[in-house]
């Protein structure tokens, strides 16, 4: 009976019908376990894309550092500086949201997907002035790397955003209930993992090795 | 004082003061190779700030929070590895 009792008080068992619930735990774990997984293994993706780019840099080290010399790290500082400020607007309505407040979270939420356009408006820049200057990805390795590595992150911003708006635009429903707020921390979560990649891309392709 | 280190405003001007200094030792014309290393080794702080302070890894399960410390400490070892290595191919 006891063990029933806390059974029933987890989170993750409680429907959702659009009243307030019961506050969650303050010890329990951020998001859910399926998150955390899945962002991991996406993690481990990168990670052997790191791996297969530092051995291919190995064969080719004049090549790629010269290569390095035609990014322009300002577009890369840019986007690292929007993706932590839009990390940090995420947290803020993950606070906002437990304490039940809409507005601030629609707020936060609005300026998190607004920093993730301006990284998208800095990248395709970025791209618009690469090949209007004839490089592709099939100029040499070194930029096949830096066009595959940036676009598939650039694809987890989109999702991300994604899910950033379906979230802003659910808040004036939802905002109150245990379910909004474990959804929103799931997104958090991968909104978090996509500023964690860029932290490490930007270094790797713009700045490490650069003569 | 604990609250304040933990605010997510707090974090994020550390983050930020971070990834200024690292550009400016990269234009600041010192010695490449120890700039290079240094500069992943910001990246691993500022990455472990974000899985820590962001994602909240530290009240996840605790296999979460070495999963994830365990990530960032491969990537970086990968970068740093492979660097001095080319450099003592080149």
């Amino acid at each position: 009976m006891r063990c029933r009792r806390a059974e029933d008080n987890h989170p993750s068992l409680h429907r959702y019908d659009g009243r307030p619930m019961t506050s969650l735990q303050p010890s329990r774990s951020p998001g859910t376990d399926g998150v955390w997984t899945f962002v991991f293994i996406d993690m481990l993706i990168f990670l052997m894309m790191f791996i297969v780019f530092m051995s291919e840099r190995l064969r080719h080290v004049d090549l790629y550092s010269v290569s390095q010399l035609r990014l322009n790290d300002i577009f890369g500082l840019a986007n690292t500086l929007i993706l932590l400020t839009s990390s940090w607007m995420v947290v803020a309505a993950i606070q906002a949201a437990l304490a039940k407040d809409v507005s601030r979270v629609r707020w936060f939420l609005g300026w998190a997907w607004l920093l993730g356009l301006a990284f998208s408006v800095d990248k395709f820049a970025e791209y618009y002035l690469k090949i209007h200057a004839g490089i592709t990805p099939a100029t040499n390795s070194f930029f096949s790397f830096y066009f595959f590595i940036t676009i598939v992150h650039f694809l987890h911003v989109i999702a991300g955003m994604f899910f950033i708006g379906y979230c802003r635009c659910a808040a004036r429903l939802r905002v109150g209930t245990d379910r909004y707020v474990i959804g929103l921390e799931n997104v958090g979560l991968f909104w978090h993992f996509v500023d964690v990649l860029w932290i490490f891309i930007f270094p790797l392709l713009y700045m490490v090795g650069r003569r | 004082m604990q609250r304040q280190w933990n605010s997510p405003g707090v974090v994020w001007c550390i983050l930020c003061g971070l990834t200024l200094l690292s550009v400016a030792l990269v234009e600041g014309g010192w010695h490449r190779s120890v700039v290079s290393i240094v500069i992943v080794l910001i990246a691993a702080v500022k990455s472990r700030l974000v899985i820590l302070k962001y994602m909240e890894a530290n009240r996840a399960a605790r296999h979460w929070r070495f999963l994830y410390e365990t990530w960032n400490f491969g990537v970086t070892a990968t970068i740093v590895i492979g660097y001095v290595i080319s450099l003592r191919a080149a």
